[in-house]
């Protein structure tokens, strides 16, 4: 034997720590016969559980069995929930038991277990779907057997901690047949009547007191309702299937009390915190802005305020002046403008005007002129023709012998212009002679 | 009417809001002046909202739903 050998204690410790450790016979669920029990003045009780083929010990302290209704005795069939536990002192293995039933209710465990594995598969309670809780319910809908004790811890939790709340009560059978059916419709109701959270407590009892908490259907309307919903029922180590489905699973009643409202002191000293520091925060910048005026106001014109009025009026004073100015300005310049337009205009029709008035004398002169040289050259031709006239006046030639002969008053010039009886009119030196032409002779000479 | 006002949960949170813009002190003055105003207000209706109350205690039988 080459293996090296190890100490008892070694081996029961070995043997404890792996026992202990797997989490399968931890907070196990054991079912079994009753036998050896005594029952210790210290309240705890020691027995044995055994079947047809094997036993083992277990203890049960008197903190848990307190919770159990019934003193059991040898033979007694019970359901125990219990933590496997090694006594290194002894080398022996024993459970703790922390929670016992009679044994018939094996069967209601086993539904229990079911159900909750295929809601829990289905994500009836899965923490995503759980609703957040409103920090200051103003509207709690109370879900709770008539004149119960749970009443009453929930309603004088609630005036104790937040008494502002209007609670709403919805009365209903908390055990027995009816009682899941009458717990959906009020948590139906309940879901409808706008709550801020509703609550649905029950006070400790049996499993079977308990019962009613383990519905599907109920499990079902927790998991559909749009308020949000907290459980406290029975004790701390019950679980419900309805606690599960709840959006926040309180111990007890009171508990959920507790976790549905804040409370009032707290919330009040919070808004005077609130006040404290908003009165604070702003005196401390009002003092901070005092000072920054302060400086700014040992500066410049604030030592002399008077300044403060006085230059807006200089300078308003200034700005009138200049604009007077400007306006005069702009007045003069318009005026010299004007006057010189004006100038220009009244030159230019000077002018234009002297322009024409020579053109119009030249015009004249020439015109004088035109006419004189006109006239003059007129007289001289006329003077001529004067004497021309009267060096060719046939007058004068009548006056030397000759007649004109005028037939119809046209001067006869040729003998084939009268024809032989012809009366024709003699023009003489003095006055005028009738006669007719008795021969007419074309070839004639003149003598 | 009743839902322009803030909740209580609103309130709360606007208050906490405004102290903690307050306490940075970075807002200009008229600033700070209105929200210290606003924050006031909030004090004295949240604080009003606690104080004045009685609680109301309402029966309702879901068994009774019946007879409507």
């Amino acid at each position: 034997m080459s293996q090296r050998a190890v100490s008892v204690s070694a081996l029961v410790h070995y043997v404890k720590q792996k026992l202990e450790g797997d989490p399968l016979i931890q907070r196990v669920l054991v079912e079994g016969e009753i036998s050896n029990f005594s029952n210790y003045r210290s309240g705890h009780w020691y027995f044995s559980l055994k079947d047809g083929a094997a036993q083992i010990r277990c203890v049960m302290f008197a903190s848990a069995n307190s919770r159990v209704k019934f003193l059991p005795k040898d033979g007694d069939k019970v359901l125990v929930q219990a933590d496997l536990n090694v006594y290194e002192a002894r080398g022996e293995m024993q459970l703790i038991v922390t929670a016992m039933q009679a044994a018939g209710l094996g069967e209601l465990y086993r539904q229990y277990e079911e159900l909750k594995k295929k809601l829990e598969t289905e994500g009836l309670f899965a923490p995503e779907h759980k609703k957040p809780l409103p920090p200051y319910p103003f509207s709690i809908g109370l879900i709770t057997g008539k004149n119960t004790a749970a009443r009453s811890d929930v309603l004088t939790t609630l005036q104790r901690r937040w008494p502002v709340a209007a609670i709403t009560e919805y009365p209903v059978l908390v055990q027995g047949t009816e009682s899941a059916g009458q717990i959906v419709q009020a948590l139906k109701k309940a879901d409808e009547s706008g709550h801020d959270v509703l609550l649905l407590v029950r006070g400790g009892g049996s499993i079977e007191d308990l019962w009613s908490f383990n519905d599907e259907t109920l499990a079902r309307t927790i998991y559909a309702l749009n308020t949000p919903l907290i459980t406290g029922v029975g004790h701390e180590t019950d679980f419900t299937i309805a606690d599960f489905a709840a959006d926040l699973r309180a111990p007890t009643p009171t508990g959920a009390a507790e976790r549905c409202a804040p409370d009032i002191r707290d919330v009040l000293s919070r808004i005077d915190q609130f006040h404290v520091r908003l009165r604070g925060a702003v005196s401390a910048r009002m003092s901070a802005e005092r000072r920054h005026i302060d400086a700014i106001r040992r500066y410049s014109w604030f030592a002399d305020p008077q300044r403060l009025v006085r230059d807006p009026q200089l300078r308003l004073n200034d700005l009138a002046i200049r604009l007077d100015d400007e306006i005069r300005a702009v007045r003069q310049m318009q005026d010299g403008r004007l006057r010189q337009l004006m100038g220009n205009l009244q030159k230019a029709l000077r002018e234009r005007m002297r322009d024409t008035e020579n053109t119009l004398h030249e015009n004249r002169q020439a015109v004088l002129y035109a006419l004189n040289l006109r006239l003059t050259r007129e007289n001289d031709r006329l003077q001529k023709n004067i004497h021309l006239l009267d060096a060719y006046s046939p007058l004068k030639v009548i006056a030397r012998g000759y007649s004109i002969v005028l037939k119809n008053g046209t001067a006869v010039r040729r003998a084939d212009m009268v024809q032989k009886g012809d009366e024709v009119e003699l023009l003489l030196g003095r006055g005028k002679a009738a006669a007719v032409i008795t021969d007419t002779d074309m070839e004639a000479e003149h003598g | 009417m009743a839902d322009k006002e803030k909740t209580f949960e609103e309130s709360m949170a606007r208050l906490e809001e405004i102290v903690r813009i307050l306490e940075k002190n970075e807002k200009p003055l008229d600033e700070t002046i209105a929200l210290f105003e606003e924050g006031l207000k909030l004090v004295r209706t949240c604080d009003a909202r606690l104080k004045s109350f009685e609680t109301k205690i309402e029966e309702i039988t879901a068994a009774d739903h019946e007879e409507e």
